[in-house]
């Protein structure tokens, strides 16, 4: 066999297990023992539940975006609405104990009623999701403005509080994300409406001739998008303790990245949640290992970048 | 010359063979895909190579236009052992091939397509007057001179497609064209003026392999023909010397009984469908009438554009019509989408498998069990037990050859997947299946095997819609036929035998000029 006909080979093999959500379990298996080896500091439980908080608005904002990839989507929005739902939490809770329930449901709706104007311009308007999308994100960005140019309100002790407390050594929020994960996992592969997201995804004009609505299914999965970034909105008001208008920035890219380098395909229709959670966790240890190993935050976004352009280069799905 | 051991005789020629596969072998991890196979294609000479699906025509062509590499053996130009790092090599060696799915761009020019690889220029533009000059040539070489050079491709019918795309190829200036299945997708007429041209390329020259499940076209052109089943190569011999029984059992290995499967019981008299006065639109007023009994089925015949596609769409909601009234079961139907239709019991096998009928990357199991999923939930969670178990059975009763259940539909065989597509609505328990080109692309063996199959249905109690463009099929398996000219119904047979030559006259009167 030939050298280059063994490099064709590996590369498939690769690709494959790119596709089925695996191989990036053992890159994030191989940053992680690079971190450790860098730092002795990396393998600490405070270190490790540190690094799972912060991955949680990435880590529920990435369900989301995966829920739009699946159906043929992708929301360019998403940072700015959780951006937009933060800066709502902390500003209208502004440290008052008796608003936080009231206020979480009210941010949460407003979230959903971003998807609902989301997912009516792109499956009955008809516009391009990237293009739909990118007006979300601009007039979301303009809003958020428009309500604060500084840092806004503030999260009562209590409640901020609950984002370090630990249940069985793991802290509230990373719950919460694996608690949203298990429903997700159960919708997509246990529920009709699952088998439809993956069917309307894959071939709409197949699954509109097997009975799907495809559009409603589509609808569904686009709401549920922005609703999973205004719960990361919220996890990232509550860490932050206040409302900051620079929070969530990139957000949009990052979830895109970890849905790609999980093994989903770009064109909807396939991938799991298990490698875009393997997304999450790597994003989340490479930079948690350049903050301990001292990298300059602005070379940081530089190197990230840098990965990022080699692993989605990997992992982008080749269709058939 | 010898034949690196490969268990052939070959058809003895003048001279060098212009391109020559010599033991070539090739596997894709554990299916070996191609085995020691032998062949030569001569200047002037047709040369047919057939096989089931799976028996490797395509890696054979993949191989000899550059696209594929062998593990072993050897591509010959002239006498001259080659190797192809590509297909842009392969052409530059004058090695063309005219695939199955045209690589036309859809949304271009005709000109623009034919003069895509080899552009004319003048001063590092785009020499326009040059471009329409040549491909106004190209054309008239494919008798399709009167094509008008502006108009996109995705506008014209599929039959001049593929005749633009064989211009194209022509611009390469080719001494070699392999035609992959040219005429799978073509009505019968611009079939035999496909073949027409095609036989006088060879005449005029040309070196031609041409790959075909249509055995009687491939009797009709070719000199030689080449057999391979299962990778291997069982001989290649003269046309004239082989009869397409010796061909087909070589095929298949075995031989087949041809004939259709006859129907046991008789049509319930009672009416499962009754349509009446239905106009699609641009047709005539008149519109379009007829029934459809219970267990029975309803061969209609008709040529590409005579509206028997429509039919099948406007009863699934899926095209828009005047006036008429559907009867489904004795009570009133009105088509509007395939969710109505599916839970009247009316399913359709659309005639576009991989485009409309499944979804290749989706599990086999997943494809089965699409349209049944409301009865496999209970508050829109799924009993993944009896999913499994639907879709076992769906499997297992069309006897679908596959590893795994779990693997993409794209993995399948066309007639696998046919069957596939079947089995999916068949889970479904249709009270009325519309078949639109049931049999497309299939071998010959799976062909039996769904006509079994359908006939078992309808004796069953299932009726069937079956539009077809293979006559030899409609008047075989058919109770009744309905033959469509325009837009309507031009002729009714209600009793076998049915004659191919009564049936074409009405389908082809006066609309084919």
């Amino acid at each position: 066999m030939s050298a280059t006909l063994m490099w064709d080979r590996t590369l498939a093999t690769t690709r494959q297990a790119a596709a089925e959500g695996y191989l990036v379990w053992v890159l994030v298996a191989a940053v992680s023992i690079q971190a450790a080896l860098g730092s002795e500091f990396f393998f600490t439980s405070r270190n490790l539940s540190n690094l799972a908080g912060q991955s949680v608005p990435l880590g529920l904002t990435a369900i989301g975006q995966t829920a739009m990839i699946l159906v043929g989507g992708i929301d360019l929005s998403v940072g700015a609405t959780a951006r937009l739902t933060a800066l709502l939490t902390a500003g209208l809770i502004d440290d008052e104990p008796s608003r936080v329930v009231p206020v979480l449901v009210l941010v949460l709706l407003v979230a959903a009623l971003i998807g609902v104007v989301n997912a009516t311009m792109i499956v009955w308007l008809r516009i391009h999701p990237l293009i739909a999308t990118l007006i979300s994100f601009t007039v979301l960005r303009g809003v958020a403005l428009l309500y604060t140019t500084g840092p806004i309100g503030g999260i009562p002790a209590q409640a901020s509080g609950l984002v370090y407390e630990r249940l069985l050594g793991v802290p509230y929020p990373v719950w919460l994300l694996l608690l949203m994960l298990a429903l997700a996992g159960v919708l997509l592969h246990r529920t009709r409406f699952g088998r439809n997201v993956y069917a309307a995804g894959g071939a709409p004009e197949v699954a509109r001739r097997a009975g799907v609505n495809v559009e409603w299914v589509r609808f569904r999965m686009m709401v549920l998008c922005s609703v999973m970034a205004g719960l990361a909105g919220i996890v990232l008001a509550f860490r932050q303790g206040v409302g900051d208008p620079r929070m969530a920035e990139g957000l949009e890219l990052t979830s895109i990245v970890t849905v790609i380098i999980g093994g989903v395909s770009i064109f909807g229709g396939r991938g799991k949640l298990l490698g875009v959670m393997g997304g999450v966790l790597l994003l989340g240890v490479i930079r948690n290992a350049m903050n301990l190993q001292g990298v300059a935050p602005l070379l940081q976004g530089v190197i990230t970048g840098a990965i990022v352009v080699f692993a989605v280069a990997l992992f982008t799905r080749r269709e058939p | 010359m010898t034949h690196d051991g490969s268990p052939t005789s070959t058809v003895a020629g003048a001279g060098l063979p212009a391109l020559a596969a010599r033991g070539v072998s090739r596997s894709f991890g554990p299916v070996q895909a191609l085995s020691r196979v032998t062949t030569e294609l001569r200047a002037g000479h047709v040369h047919a190579i057939v096989g089931e699906n799976g028996a490797g025509k395509s890696t054979l062509t993949n191989i000899l236009g550059g696209v594929l590499s062998p593990d072993s053996g050897r591509v010959e130009v002239d006498g001259e052992s080659t190797s192809f790092a590509s297909p842009a090599a392969a052409l530059e060696r004058g090695i063309a091939i005219v695939y199955q799915e045209l690589s036309l761009v859809p949304d271009l020019s005709v000109v623009d397509n034919i003069t895509l690889d080899v552009q004319p220029r003048r001063f590092g533009l785009i020499d326009r007057q040059a471009q329409r000059d040549w491909a106004r040539q190209l054309l008239e070489r494919v008798e399709a001179g009167s094509l008008p050079l502006e108009r996109t491709v995705r506008e014209l019918p599929v039959a001049r497609q593929q005749l633009v795309e064989v211009a194209k190829v022509l611009a390469r200036e080719p001494s070699i064209v392999i035609f992959d299945e040219p005429t799978a997708t073509l009505p019968g007429d611009s079939a035999d003026e496909l073949l027409q041209l095609i036989r006088r390329l060879a005449d005029d020259g040309m070196a031609v392999g041409y790959i075909s499940h249509r055995l009687a076209e491939v009797h009709a052109i070719a000199d030689e023909i080449t057999v391979l089943r299962d990778g291997e190569l069982v001989w290649t011999r003269r046309a004239k010397d082989v009869s397409t029984g010796e061909v087909v059992s070589a095929m298949v290995g075995r031989e087949v009984d041809e004939a259709f499967p006859v129907r046991s019981a008789t049509a319930d008299p009672e009416t499962m469908l009754e349509v009446t006065g239905v106009q699609l639109p641009g047709t005539e007023p008149e519109g379009i009438s007829f029934t459809c009994h219970r267990g029975e089925i309803l061969g209609v015949a008709g040529l590409v554009g005579s509206g028997r596609s429509r039919i099948a769409r406007y009863l699934m909601g899926l095209e828009g019509h005047h006036g008429g009234r559907v009867l489904l079961d004795g009570r009133p139907y009105r088509p509007s989408g395939p969710r109505r239709a599916i839970r009247r019991g009316l399913m359709l096998v659309p005639e576009d498998r991989k485009g409309l009928g499944l979804i290749l990357q989706l599990a086999i199991e997943r494809n089965l069990t699409l349209p049944s999923l409301d009865r496999l939930s209970r508050l829109g969670v799924l009993d993944l037990g009896a999913e499994r178990r639907l879709a076992e059975e769906a499997a297992s009763s069309l006897q679908v050859v596959a590893r795994d259940l779990s693997v993409p539909a794209a993995t399948l065989s066309g007639g696998n997947q046919q069957k596939v597509v079947l089995g999916k609505w068949l889970a479904r328990e249709p009270r009325l299946l519309i078949l639109d080109e049931p049999l497309r692309g299939i071998d010959v063996n799976a062909k039996a095997e769904i006509h079994r199959i359908l006939r078992e249905l309808a004796d069953g109690g299932l009726s069937i819609l079956m539009i077809s463009s293979e006559l030899p099929e409609v008047l075989g398996l058919s109770d009744r036929v309905l033959v469509m000219r325009d837009g309507c119904i031009a002729a009714t047979f209600d009793q076998p035998p049915f004659v191919a030559d009564e049936i074409m006259a009405f389908a082809a009167m006066e609309s084919t000029a």
